[in-house]
């Protein structure tokens, strides 16, 4: 594993990211809260994949939030960095917020996007499931919202080795102020009229204890993307990629490995 | 010296278990404890008090803006401040003020403002608050990623359709107008003076420091804790260069009056802690949406100016401690006198906004401490500042270009 940044355009931000594993590339999006390093999900994944693992702009060290404005342009942003790194055709695995820029680089670039992972997607508003609100929270525990057991909470934590309290308090107010950007103050982003788009083959990964998109958003999303299939992890909140890890990886990585 | 009276207008019928059985005050207190017949006395007993501080002699009357909450019952403030500009003659009016971010397009503000200046006779103070996490982005639904940025278009905005004469298009990010041509004009030239209220967020300092605005601090912890924001100010202004003026520094503080240092703790105190443990009782998580505050304020430990973990501060506290920690200044004119004028030359301060009506304070109590405030507390400090000159007070036309609005008529009698 190796940490990287790449610059896309002269006077850009560079974006940071992970590369590590071999195989067929694969390009994973993190969840609203943001990267917590080389995270054992994605060390799992690159057993069997070359797995590229960015931070978005305005999380983690990234930079480059305020030239953002738009789904489209987060799609642009990894077009472009797919481009940077002669990645002509990758497998997404998108989780959170980054299932939704997935969906929407899929939808808008099905050239790209060889097969598509979407965990816990965000990004589609219904006034009957609703779901909590991830920025409401009580700062002293702002993150408890997003799991399913907040002991595991601790993974969260423990960013990047930092347990600096003011540190991490401030790292994680920008990285949800970045989510924020996106998805306040309700998180329907208008990506279910193009979901149709996908060409990829799709599977959708619901987290049976998710609060903030409930199990019951995953047959919108499945209804509304041709052939795609549909799975629910246990024992898991809105952040699966830390509270299963395990059943994270194998489940994004079977589905890139299985014959179409 | 100036003192202006500002009442928040809280709802003052919450019940005793509010803190037990609700979690905020803000954003999703239950609209069933609001009884509309109890708020059309309540509106017409604040307006009263607020022309009787008036009458008194204060300097200016305040109003503000808040949204969604039984702590401040005036979403809109203009309106407020329209009909306080037709029933007085002499005072400012401050409007501190309407949270620019939030109006779309924004010359609704100029217009609104220019309108009120009209009326009042040039008596208009304009005041430019960010507004609460709790208005701004959880009952307004403004984006924390982008509220300072679209703050500081609407503000330029503002300012360019008050001072530009001509029609011009204004191609912001936040708002495409193609005629920009606002009528009326201000009487005041350039503008009204501009106040920044804050608290909770350094930027703020440069902003008024380098654009010549008052800075209003509002806080609720008091005076004692106010010192490092208010010198934040005061310093950035020296190393800008620029000299010291105390009108240019703004303070809100709660007040109690009275005979006797009992009377204060027994008849006035429980409105008070009606005030810090049910008006300023806010759950947590609408404090501060993630982007509210930069992340410079955030290492600056500052908090948001309501609702910041230190607001419930005073909660439980007895009323010897409220006035030990600056919460309130409280006691016997001459006891207050002595705390005020500590405040003033402590913070380095040449407007006081006098919070004198607090949580559900009964009128007749209110106007019993306004009055001994007025009569034997303002003369004893009205000499403090002599000296300096007050660019931050309104200039309002001559005694005789001023209309003279008639009395309320009575019906014909048949």
């Amino acid at each position: 594993m190796e940490q990287l940044t790449i610059t896309l355009r002269p006077g850009s931000a560079p974006v940071h990211f992970f590369r590590g594993g071999a195989g067929e590339p694969v390009l994973y999006l993190h969840h609203l809260a943001g990267l917590q390093g080389w995270e054992p999900a994605i060390a799992e994944l690159a057993t069997r994949f070359e797995v590229f693992a960015p931070y978005h702009p305005g999380w983690g060290p990234s930079q480059g939030l305020e030239d953002l404005d738009s789904g489209l342009d987060l799609v642009l942003h990894y077009v472009d960095f797919l481009d940077a790194l002669g990645l002509d055709r990758v497998h997404v695995v998108g989780h959170s917020i980054g299932a939704w820029i997935a969906a929407e680089l899929a939808a808008i670039r099905p050239d790209r996007v060889n097969k598509l992972a979407l965990f816990t997607p965000i990004g589609i508003w219904d006034d009957a499931i609703r779901g909590e609100d991830p920025f409401a929270q009580n700062p002293l525990r702002a993150t408890e919202v997003l799991f399913a057991d907040p002991a595991r909470r601790e993974n969260l934590i423990l960013r990047d080795g930092t347990v600096d309290p003011l540190e991490n308090y401030v790292q994680e107010m920008k990285d949800l102020k970045a989510a924020a950007k996106f998805l306040w103050p309700i998180p329907d982003t208008g990506v279910i009229k193009r979901l149709p788009r996908i060409k990829a083959p799709t599977i959708l990964v619901g987290a049976s204890g998710d609060r903030v998109v409930p199990p019951a958003y995953i047959p919108i999303w499945k209804a509304n993307i041709p052939g795609s299939e549909a799975k629910t992890v246990l024992d898991a909140g809105h952040l699966v990629n830390l509270e299963q890890p395990s059943r994270f990886a194998t489940i994004a990585g079977s589905w890139f490995l299985r014959p179409n | 010296m100036k003192f202006h009276w500002f009442n928040l207008m809280p709802y003052p019928y919450l019940p005793d278990d509010f803190r037990q059985k609700h979690r905020s005050v803000w954003v999703d207190v239950d609209s069933r404890l609001y009884d509309p017949v109890k708020g059309h006395r309540i509106y017409h007993d604040y307006l009263d008090l607020l022309e009787f501080a008036a009458e008194l002699g204060f300097d200016g009357i305040g109003v503000n803006e808040h949204h969604a909450n039984a702590y401040g019952l005036m979403p809109s403030p203009a309106l407020m401040a329209s009909t306080l500009a037709r029933r007085t003659r002499d005072v400012s009016i401050v409007l501190l003020g309407m949270s620019i971010a939030l109006y779309n397009p924004p010359t609704r503000v100029a217009e609104e403002m220019a309108m009120l200046d009209v009326i009042s006779g040039g008596r208009l103070i304009a005041g430019f608050p960010v507004g609460t996490s709790m208005d701004t982005n959880y009952a307004f639904g403004a984006n924390p990623a982008t509220l300072r940025e679209r703050y500081q278009e609407n503000h330029d905005l503002i300012i360019r359709a008050w001072t530009d004469p001509d029609v011009f298009p204004w191609n912001g990010k936040f708002n495409k107008l193609r005629y920009v041509n606002i009528w009326p004009r201000p009487i005041q030239k350039p503008h009204p003076p501009i106040w920044i209220p804050g608290g909770g967020s350094i930027e703020t300092w440069d902003f008024c420091a380098e654009r010549g605005y008052n800075y209003s601090y509002l806080s609720f912890s008091g005076f004692k804790r106010a010192a490092q924001l208010m010198n934040g100010f005061h310093d950035r202004v020296a190393e800008l260069g620029l000299p010291f003026n105390p009108y240019q520094a703004s303070f809100a503080q709660q007040i109690i009056v009275a005979e006797s240092e009992a009377e204060a703790e027994e008849s006035y105190f429980p409105h008070a802690k009606y005030f810090f443990e049910r008006c300023l009782h806010i759950y947590p998580g609408f404090a501060d949406a993630p982007g509210y505050r930069t992340e410079a304020t955030i290492r600056a430990g500052l908090k948001a100016q309501v609702g910041g973990v230190s607001s419930g501060g005073a909660v439980g506290k007895s009323f010897r401690q409220c006035v030990d920690e600056g919460f309130l200044i409280a006691g016997t004119p001459d006891q207050v006198t002595e705390q005020m004028e500590h405040l003033i030359t402590s913070l380095r301060v040449g407007h006081v906004f006098c919070l004198l009506h607090i949580g559900d304070m009964p009128r007749e109590k209110c106007e019993k401490s306004t009055r001994l405030f007025a009569e034997q507390v303002m003369p004893r400090l009205r000499h403090l500042w002599q000296g300096y000159e007050d660019r931050w007070s309104p200039k309002p036309l001559p005694a005789h270009l001023m209309a003279e609005p008639r009395p309320i008529r009575q019906p014909v009698q048949a």
